[in-house]
């Protein structure tokens, strides 16, 4: 699981460079983020209230500066 | 039913004792919280003057912003799985893990150390309003990724060896902190990087 995580974010972090929008890296970078805060902070074995402040922490910032800058 | 040693990771555990620790958590929540308020300022000066960023991001090339992604990447993915090794009880090759941890995180410092020599030595400084915000912003998120790196390698040279006086924090929480560090600089890189 944690190695599928690590290559699906290596692979993300090129799709944002390629395309080149600022919406599509900030939202993959938020989706990286959740990925690290599950796989690698090994919330999926936090309590569940935990992984979802978490994922929803990520989710405001992420779309606050969607809103600011895409 | 829950574990509290890096044992049994099994179950879930309650929301008093997280993996990593409550005191950790503590940390990484505050820091993450600062670094959110960075990414919002940051936004605003982006979005206040396009301009002046546009002009500033000619001097960044995503290439290398991207390659200093994948050794952010790669050193938290080897450190979550030196984690794991320890919880095993796999210690040489937790050590193992670290080392390449630590060694990548490490590039990850000089490649951002020669990053800034050569902005500096292209005209960017803290005079320009583009330059402070990306040496304010990327020299904050450096310092925790230095701070992060001693707090491995104090857990590189014992694990296994002397026992820690909290090992879950000092095992899942130091690793803790350095996925935070993975964190902030996946929103800094396309906030500066991504044109």
């Amino acid at each position: 699981m944690r190695i599928a995580a690590f290559l699906l974010m290596c692979a993300l972090a090129v799709v944002s460079v390629i395309e080149a929008r600022l919406g599509i890296g900030l939202a993959l970078g938020g989706a990286k983020a959740v990925l690290i805060g599950v796989g690698y902070m090994e919330l999926n074995q936090a309590a569940r209230a935990h992984m979802a402040i978490f994922i929803a922490a990520v989710v405001v910032i992420t779309t606050v500066l969607l809103l600011l800058l895409a | 039913m829950t574990d509290s040693t890096l044992g049994s990771p099994l179950l879930r555990r309650p929301l008093e004792d997280p993996p990593g620790g409550l005191l950790m958590w503590i940390v990484v929540t505050l820091e993450l919280l600062t670094f959110g308020i960075i990414f919002v300022l940051l936004g605003i000066f982006r979005n206040s003057e396009p301009a002046v960023f546009a002009a500033g991001q000619q001097l960044l090339n995503p290439r290398f912003g991207l390659l200093m992604t994948i050794m952010l990447l790669t050193s938290g993915w080897l450190v979550a799985e030196a984690v794991h090794a320890v919880r095993g009880k796999k210690f040489a090759r937790a050590r193992g893990l670290y080392v390449g941890g630590i060694l990548v995180g490490v590039g990850f410092v000089g490649l951002k150390l020669y990053d800034f020599s050569s902005k500096i030595g292209a005209g960017l400084g803290l005079g320009d309003d583009f330059g402070a915000a990306y040496f304010l912003a990327s020299g904050f998120h450096l310092l925790h990724v230095v701070i992060g790196l001693v707090m491995l390698l104090f857990v590189a040279t014992r694990v296994g060896r002397k026992p820690f006086e909290d090992e879950e924090t000092a095992i899942a929480g130091t690793a803790l902190f350095w996925h935070m560090c993975d964190i902030a600089w996946l929103f800094l890189f396309p906030i500066f990087y991504v044109r």
